[in-house]
């Protein structure tokens, strides 16, 4: 794998998801979950019955990405603070890394440890309506499910998170991500109307790529500000995905400048 | 390797002046680097380590400038640094850390990696206890896989910042002929507040005084600074009136016997010949004297 990537994006990959995995907290945030969005997604009418495999597996996606995404950055929140432990910066600064691409090694090996449950959870949904419907195609569906709609929501989320807790402490940031999270992808302004991103492109809720790419039930999309809630369309949906992909970059260049003004 | 510091500053923000006009060659072999809290020892590492950019000054490093970020790039690549304090990740084993560690330093070959991780273990008396995670090692433990790491891919620049603080006396005696070992071909810096240390592992050692050079040489002639100026003197208590600093006091059965160092021996005073702890004494003093001169005028 070292010679693919590198050994500095390998070492950070292969270290910081084995540190995470061996995190109590990550599976205690995660797992009871991603339990509780599968109980979810079982119990409503309204996701379920639905003729095409695809949609059918796309809205499940949603509920699991609502729910679970939440758990997964809340416990994340530590990761780039906790490289501040005393003499730790200067020890991995002192090496031929380049710190950015530590950090990103970092990030995504956490995040890949923290997405097993809900991998686990895509997969035995997908195995589930293959069995059921008796239509193999149901596990690539919800192998593409799990990538668009929950993992650019995953990489968003713990990026949001990760920086926040360089910001403020890390208790502190957990619970501001959880606002944020609800205010990004369930937040209705018919309750509370304030400005928000719920329904919009930049909503990491993911029911732009599961309408859009799936044929799930659209929950928010296009409901949104306007000029930022085009209506859903694969386009539109691949804008979005974008959007995610963008914001999670702007976040890491914004940790990075963070932490190289703290040295 | 050399290194060559040429009229070297660092101001932080707020106006916090760390280090003044610094100019010092480094030969290869091992040099002490002493100074009171403050002088401005860790600054100066971590400019030669590439984490921070002095505010003015020059620093070649084995003929890498430090001031382009290849040059960083490429002293890195020949470093191995301890910092002062060190929280390593609990949730990783000892072999794990030193794994991760080689792979940021680019030791890319896995049984090359994993021979030299086995072969520092063991050289840090850690074997036995590699499989077991950091969270649970001993202060003394962390120490010495804090210097392993640093010694990972056999860097010919070491840079150590107490490295001894934490350990117990036999550790410490194990530490000092390892690094004694490894002056032996290549650049070692240690910085440290323990002067037998330097005395027993240092053929050179330089001094800073408030972010300034105050001497660069010998550590024997470190020593000599106090030539004339180290006395022994015995009191029925307390220590004798006048201006002096007292190196130790043991008591004895007549007394306390206090070793000063001073320009005015007290009365009854009797001249020894001065240790490196009594030359650094007269240094420092030295050093405050001219300061406090300076800044009157």
């Amino acid at each position: 794998m070292s010679a693919l990537l590198g050994p500095a994006l390998t070492g950070s990959l292969r270290y910081e998801a084995l540190m995470a995995a061996r995190q109590r907290g990550l599976w205690v945030a995660t797992v009871p979950l991603v339990a509780l969005s599968l109980l979810a997604a079982v119990a409503s009418p309204s996701l379920n019955g639905l003729r095409e495999t695809s949609a059918q597996i796309g809205a499940w996606a949603v509920v699991i990405n609502l729910f679970s995404t939440l758990g997964l950055a809340v416990a994340l929140a530590d990761r780039f603070a906790r490289a501040r432990r005393r003499g730790l910066p200067d020890l991995l600064d002192a090496t031929a890394a380049r710190p950015a691409v530590r950090m990103i090694g970092g990030l995504l090996g956490s995040l890949g440890a923290a997405l097993i449950p809900v991998t686990v959870a895509m997969l035995t949904v997908g195995a589930g309506f293959a069995v059921d419907r008796r239509d193999p195609s149901a596990l690539g569906w919800a192998l593409l499910a799990l990538l668009v709609v929950i993992v650019p929501a995953a990489l968003l989320a713990t990026a949001f998170a990760a920086t926040l807790g360089l910001l403020v402490p890390v208790p502190l940031a957990r619970v501001l991500v959880v606002g944020a999270w609800g205010w990004a992808t369930v937040w209705n302004t018919s309750i509370i109307p304030a400005p928000t991103v719920t329904g919009t492109v930049l909503s990491p809720l993911g029911d732009y790529t599961a309408h859009g790419w799936l044929g799930a039930p659209a929950l928010y999309a296009g409901h949104g500000a306007a000029v930022l809630s085009p209506p859903v369309t694969p386009t539109s949906a691949a804008i979005a995905l974008a959007a995610l992909l963008g914001a999670t970059v702007v976040l890491l260049v914004l940790a990075r400048a963070l932490r190289a003004a703290r040295t | 390797m050399q290194i060559s510091i040429t009229a070297l500053s660092k101001t932080y923000r707020g106006d916090v002046r760390a280090l003044t006009d610094v100019t010092l060659e480094l030969a290869p072999g091992t040099t002490g680097l002493l100074g009171a809290n403050g002088a401005g020892k860790t600054t100066l590492m971590r400019i030669l380590t590439g984490i921070i950019r002095p505010t003015t000054g020059t620093v070649t490093v084995g003929g890498h400038d430090l001031a382009s970020t290849a040059g960083r790039t490429a002293v890195k690549r020949l470093l191995g640094y301890l910092p002062q304090e060190l929280d390593l990740y609990p949730d990783l084993t000892g072999r794990e850390f030193l794994d991760y560690v080689a792979l940021l330093k680019g030791i890319d070959d896995k049984p090359a990696r994993h021979h030299q991780i086995d072969t520092l273990l063991d050289r840090v008396a850690l074997t036995e206890v590699a499989r077991r995670r950091v969270g649970g090692y001993s202060g003394g433990m962390k120490r010495r896989l804090g210097i392993a790491q640093a010694l990972l891919g056999d860097p010919r620049l070491v840079i150590v910042d107490e490295p001894t603080a934490g350990l117990d006396p036999e550790e410490r005696m194990r530490f000092r002929s390892l690094l004694a070992s490894l002056g032996e071909n290549r650049t070692v810096i240690l910085s440290t507040h323990i002067l037998d240390d330097v005395a027993q592992t240092c053929p050179r050692v330089t001094v800073l005084a408030a972010g300034r050079l105050v001497y660069d040489g010998t550590t024997t002639a470190l020593a000599g600074q106090a030539t004339g100026h180290t006395f022994t003197v015995t009191t029925p208590g307390p220590p004798p009136a006048g201006e002096h600093a007292v190196v130790t006091a043991a008591a004895t059965p007549t007394g306390t016997t206090y070793r000063i160092v001073t320009d005015t021996p007290p009365p009854g005073a009797t001249p020894v010949d001065p240790g490196l702890e009594d030359g650094y004494l007269a240094l420092m003093r030295a050093a405050r004297a001219a300061t406090a001169a300076e800044s009157n005028r």
